[in-house]
C-alpha cells in the first residue's frame, strides 16, 4: 500500500511539473499531448522534427544510466535490445 | 522539405539499439558525427567509476550508416559481500586477488574491496529502403578481468506510407562468460574458505522487442513497447556470500546460489511533447517483472527548458520499485537449515531486495552554431532496500558530454 501511495504521489508530482506555471498551462499540456490526436499532415512536423523532440535526445546520458541502473536494480530493458553487457557489482 | 522528412523519420523510429548512443541521432544530415562523454559515478563509501564513452557515426552512403562505440570503464572501491557483519572476522569477505577482482576489505567483513576495468567496443550497420524501411545489425563485445560478453542484433523497422506509425522489432542474442579474479566460479553453497572451485560460469540471453511509435500531434510523439527475453546458464554471482546465522549472529559464510534461467518481461511507455513554452517534456514508464517474481515500476521525467543562444535546462526525475526476488535472503536462519537444509536457492545480494530508488539531478548545456553541442549534468541517487544489512546506498553522477557534427 505504502508503494502504491508513493507512486501515485510522484505521478502526480511530475503531472504538476509539467512546464506549467499556472493550472491553466497544466491543463494545456495535458491536453496536448495525453487526449489529442490530430492526423499531422507532412507541413506541420516541423517541431516533430528537431533533435530534442527524439524519443532518446541525448544517447550519452541514456548509455550511462541504462549501464547504471543495469549494475544497481534487478528490472532492465524495455528501451531496446543488443549491446554489451557487464559483471557488474 | 527533404530534411526534415529524413528527421521526422528518425523521430519517430523506434529506438531499438540498446547498445551504445543511435546511430541515427548522431549523424543526421551531416557525413560524420562524434559524441564523446566523460563519466564520473560515486557511491557514498562504495564504488567509484570513471568512464570515457565515445561514438562515431559515419554515412557511408545515401541508405548507409555505420556506427562505431567505444566504452572505457575503471572501477574501484568496495561493495557489499552479502555476508553479515561479524567482527574480527575476515574469513567471512571474497577471495583476495591480484591486480584485480575482490579482496577482504580492512573495515568491515561484510564488504569486499574489488578494482577493475571495462572495455567495450561495438559497431553497428544501418541500411534504409526505400526510406520507410530500416534494418540494423549491430555486435558488441565487452571485457573485464572476470567477466566477457559478445553480442549480436538485428532491428527493424517500418513507417507507413503517410509516416505517421512505424512499427519495430528486434532481437538480440548475448553470450556471456563469467568468472572469479582468481579463475573459476565457486561451487554453490559451499562454505568461504573451502576453496571448491568449479569452470567459469557461461550463460546466454535471448531478448526481443516489438514497438509502435506514433506521432500524436503537431506536439507529440508516443511509443510503446513490449519485451521479454530469457536467461539460462550461469546467472549466480560468483563473488556474492550468504551468512548462516544463531540469532542474527553468524556461524557459517557460504558461496549464494541462484537459479538457472530467468524469463524477463517488460512494456515501456515514453513520450516526447513540446509544451506551449517551446519547453521539451521526456515522461516514460515501465512496467517488469520477471519469474524471480522481482515486479518493478519506473518513472522517468525530464523537462528541458530552452533560452536564447542555444542555452537550455533540463531537470530530471526518476523513481524506481522492486519487489524481491523469490530466493532473496538477509540469511540462512540456524533453524531452517537444521531443519531442512540448504534452500533449493538463496542470495543476500542487496540488488534482489525489495527496493525504491530515486534520482534528482540538472542537465545544462548549449548547442553552438557551428554544429556542436556540450552537456553537463549532475545527478543524485538513493536507493532504499527494505531487508538488507545496508539500508540505503547513495552516488553523485557527473557528465560532461561534447557532440560534433561534420559536412
Amino acid at each position: 500500500m505504502k508503494r502504491i501511495i508513493t507512486i501515485h504521489g510522484v505521478v502526480l508530482g511530475l503531472l504538476l511539473l509539467s512546464g506549467c506555471s499556472t493550472m491553466k498551462d497544466f491543463s494545456n499540456t495535458v491536453k496536448d499531448s495525453l487526449f489529442t490526436y490530430e492526423k499531422v499532415k507532412p507541413w506541420q512536423k516541423g517541431e516533430l522534427a528537431k533533435e530534442d523532440m527524439q524519443l532518446v535526445d541525448d544517447g550519452m546520458m541514456t548509455y550511462a544510466d541504462d549501464h547504471i541502473y543495469f549494475s544497481k536494480e534487478a528490472a532492465t530493458g524495455g528501451k531496446g535490445v543488443g549491446g554489451g553487457g557487464c559483471g557488474c557489482n | 522539405m527533404k530534411s526534415i522528412q529524413k528527421k521526422l523519420a528518425l523521430a519517430s523510429c523506434t529506438l531499438l539499439s540498446h547498445g551504445l548512443p543511435n546511430a541515427a541521432q548522431a549523424a543526421e544530415g551531416e557525413d560524420w558525427a562524434v559524441d564523446g562523454s566523460l563519466l564520473h559515478y560515486a557511491e557514498e563509501d562504495r564504488i567509484t567509476v570513471n568512464k570515457f564513452i565515445g561514438t562515431l557515426v559515419t554515412n557511408v552512403s545515401e541508405s548507409d550508416k555505420v556506427k562505431v562505440d567505444l566504452v572505457y570503464d575503471t572501477m574501484s572501491g568496495s561493495t557489499p559481500s552479502g555476508a553479515l557483519d561479524s567482527a574480527g572476522s575476515f574469513a567471512t569477505v571474497s577471495t583476495p586477488s591480484g591486480a584485480g577482482g575482490f579482496s577482504a576489505s580492512s573495515g568491515s567483513t561484510s564488504i569486499a574491496d574489488f578494482e577493475d576495468t571495462r572495455l567495450g567496443v561495438s559497431l553497428d550497420w544501418e541500411h534504409t529502403k526505400k526510406r520507410v524501411h530500416r534494418i540494423n545489425y549491430g555486435s558488441s563485445i565487452s571485457v573485464e578481468k572476470d567477466f566477457t560478453s559478445f553480442g549480436v542484433n538485428t532491428n527493424y523497422a517500418q513507417d507507413t506510407s503517410s509516416r505517421i506509425v512505424t512499427y519495430s522489432a528486434g532481437i538480440a542474442a548475448t553470450f556471456d562468460s563469467v568468472r572469479r579474479s582468481t579463475g573459476g566460479t565457486p561451487e554453490p553453497f559451499t562454505e568461504y574458505g573451502d576453496g571448491q572451485s568449479l569452470d567459469e560460469g557461461s550463460r546466454v540471453t535471448w531478448d526481443t522487442i516489438f514497438g509502435v511509435t506514433r506521432v500524436l500531434n503537431r506536439r507529440t510523439l508516443g511509443q510503446i513497447n513490449f519485451s521479454t527475453g530469457l536467461s539460462e546458464g550461469y546467472l549466480t554471482d560468483p563473488y556474492k556470500l550468504i551468512s548462516r546465522t544463531l540469532n542474527l549472529s553468524e556461524t557459517h559464510t557460504y558461496f549464494e546460489d541462484r537459479p538457472s534461467s530467468r524469463q524477463r518481461s517488460s512494456v515501456y511507455m515514453s513520450m516526447a511533447h513540446t509544451t506551449r513554452h517551446d519547453n521539451v517534456m521526456h515522461l516514460s514508464y515501465r512496467y517488469y517483472w520477471d519469474d524471480w517474481d522481482i515486479v518493478s515500476n519506473t518513472i522517468d521525467y525530464r523537462l528541458k527548458f530552452r533560452y536564447e543562444g542555444g542555452f537550455f535546462i533540463e531537470p530530471h526525475f526518476r523513481y524506481y520499485d522492486q519487489t524481491a526476488a523469490n530466493f532473496y535472503m538477509f540469511s540462512i536462519p540456524q533453524e531452517t537449515y537444521q531443519l531442512s537444509g540448504f534452500p533449493e536457492y538463496a542470495s543476500a545480494d542487496y540488488r534482489l531486495d525489495q527496493m525504491e530508488g530515486t534520482t534528482v539531478g540538472i542537465n545544462i548545456g548549449k548547442t553552438f552554431p557551428g554544429k556542436g553541442k556540450l552537456r553537463f549534468r549532475v545527478e543524485q541517487i538513493e536507493w532504499i532496500y527494505d531487508n538488507s544489512l545496508f539500508d540505503t546506498n547513495k552516488a553523485l553522477v557527473v557528465q560532461l558530454s561534447y557532440k560534433k557534427l561534420f559536412e
